[in-house]
């Protein structure tokens, strides 16, 4: 009680002690000024931003928990719900039960994703490994092609998968393809943004060593810094895999393949049923098994 | 032989790193550069197999040239006779050891073969020959980054020597190791020297050391050669002038 009626009483000297740090006085009367922190205004400037978000976004909480479950805890008298009906009775009454038996139909178009997410994934890494090295600052030294090398990957890492994938569908047709070929520029973008940033972290004393016995750049690069990035390589790789089969699952939405197609032809009409949970089921257990996998592999990796 | 003649270096930012320097270097000398950090030790070095180029006067290196003129296939031709040791060993990380000797082959094979790093048997025979000539042997198929520093830099020596070269330049070689295992690796290089005589320049800041193992000295002060001489006769007065002070008991490390 002493100790919370000191706090109280001293509740100014605390607080600025938060914005100005205390000075330490060591022996023979030394002061040390430690340097201010920019963290308290950073957590300041958050929460006003927070404040101003909820604000504009008109986000109520209970808002939230009336329109599912249909308790209103203010008694706030909020309009809806929508359809009559609260967000749990709808995804209970048209979702539920899971059919297992139903695992025939998407059993086939599950294996197309996945392979769609795998072939992609393989051809984006491909690709991107050659083009981080071309945006590296510290081993292309070429202004305009290290300029061009980032723009070029900006630009596709704008471009959400989706629209890729509406792109080639409507340059090759409905088909696993155009799902195969977003998913490879979607990876490229990626990969190569991770791992150009990679690069330009690590130790260039093994290169400039290999670029003094004589070896050309080329050679020196892939003899000293490919077995350095190889494994943060690989990890990526994996990680735009795992990322990708759960992508791939609505690409089908689009006409681009994969099981996204059954699920498009299942909610044609805002028609849900309880197959589309079905099948987000299935997609759960494989992107749970692949993500097991693939962290596996990383860690191994690391 | 390397022969300096009026050589200066001025490097982009206007700093003047060696002015005038006359030098000549037989083959098979063993040879300490000293004098203060920032004095213009690594850069003589440096010049030498064109890491940085000349900017002033004429370097002749075996018979060639080191000016403007030399680049691409012709530099890279002329690099391969020139090793060169560093002070953080620059060993490839997360690879073997006996890579880490192979890369110093890798110039002289199609750059596929680089790429999926397919070396000859040959290549294979020069490296791990290497590796037991530096008594390392034994580690060839370790991890070259789970070394300890003195395995480390004999590593770099033995990637150097399977490089075959006439010149070996040294930075700062030994100024990471603790006094034992410097003084193991500069006899290293001592029978290197000796066995291949391969000429070595070695920038030192251990003066002691210095003095014990080169045959000659050659004393930098602010970009310039303030002494050129056998390390027998480098006493107090000398190094007063390349360190601008006397060196005190302090300064010199017991071995």
């Amino acid at each position: 009680m002493e100790k919370l009626k000191d706090y109280v009483k001293n509740i100014g000297k605390y607080i600025k002690g938060i914005f100005i740090p205390e000075q330490i006085i060591i022996q023979d009367g030394i002061v040390v000024s430690p340097p201010r922190s920019v963290a308290p205004y950073v957590v300041i400037a958050f929460v006003f931003v927070s404040y101003f978000a909820i604000q504009a976004t008109e986000f109520s909480i209970f808002e939230v928990i009336y329109k599912l479950f249909g308790i209103d805890i203010l008694n706030n008298h909020f309009e809806g719900p929508w359809r009559a009906m609260t967000g749990w009775e709808y995804l209970s009454r048209y979702f539920f039960p899971i059919d297992y038996g139903y695992w025939r139909e998407v059993i086939s178009p599950l294996v197309d994703t996945i392979q769609m997410s795998f072939l992609g994934s393989f051809i984006g890494s491909a690709i991107a490994l050659p083009v981080a090295f071309l945006a590296s600052s510290n081993i292309n030294k070429n202004k305009f092609t290290l300029t061009s090398a980032r723009a070029v990957l900006t630009i596709f890492r704008t471009i959400p998968m989706i629209i890729y994938a509406v792109i080639f569908v409507w340059v090759f047709g409905k088909n696993v393809l155009p799902g195969t070929m977003a998913i490879g520029l979607f990876t490229f973008s990626i990969v190569a943004k991770m791992l150009f940033e990679k690069i330009e972290t690590i130790d260039l004393g093994s290169y400039e060593a290999i670029e003094s016995t004589g070896a050309s750049k080329g050679k020196s690069i892939v003899t000293a810094v490919l077995p350095q990035i190889l494994p943060s390589f690989y990890s990526m790789s994996l990680y735009a895999f795992e990322i990708n089969v759960r992508y791939a699952a609505i690409l089908g939405y689009v006409g681009a393949g994969g099981i996204g197609l059954i699920l498009q032809s299942n909610m044609a009409d805002l028609d849900l049923t309880n197959r589309v949970f079905t099948m987000l089921f299935f997609i759960w257990i494989v992107v749970i098994s692949i993500e097991t996998i693939s962290r596996f592999l990383r860690r191994r990796l690391a | 032989m390397i022969l300096f003649e009026k050589v200066g270096k001025t490097y982009p930012d206007g700093t003047v790193a060696l002015k005038k320097v006359d030098l000549k270097i037989e083959q098979g000398e063993f040879i300490a550069i000293i004098g203060l950090s920032g004095a213009g030790k690594s850069t003589l070095i440096r010049l030498i197999n064109k890491m940085h180029p000349v900017t002033d006067g004429k370097l002749t290196v075996n018979g060639t040239v080191v000016d403007d003129s030399l680049v691409g296939k012709d530099l890279r031709k002329f690099r391969r006779g020139i090793g060169m040791i560093f002070q953080s060993f620059n060993l490839i990380g997360r690879t073997s050891v006996l890579k880490n000797v192979l890369a110093a082959r890798v110039a002289d094979i199609p750059f596929f073969k680089a790429l999926l790093g397919l070396y000859s048997k040959e290549d294979k025979i020069a490296s791990l020959n290497a590796l037991e000539q530096l008594g390392i042997l034994e580690k060839a198929y370790n991890r070259a980054d789970k070394l300890s520093g003195g395995q480390m830099q004999r590593v770099a020596l033995a990637r150097t020597i399977a490089q075959d070269p006439k010149i070996i330049l040294a930075d700062e070689p030994v100024a990471s190791l603790d006094p034992i295992t410097a003084t193991q690796v500069m006899r290293d290089f001592e029978k290197i020297n000796k066995e291949l005589n391969i000429t070595i320049l070695a920038n030192m800041h251990h003066v002691d050391m210095a003095l014990k193992f080169a045959t000659r000295v050659i004393g930098i002060n602010d970009g310039e050669i303030v002494y050129d001489g056998p390390a027998s006769a480098v006493d107090n007065a000398l190094l007063k002038k390349v360190y601008g002070r006397e060196l005190t008991d302090d300064d010199i490390m017991d071995n």
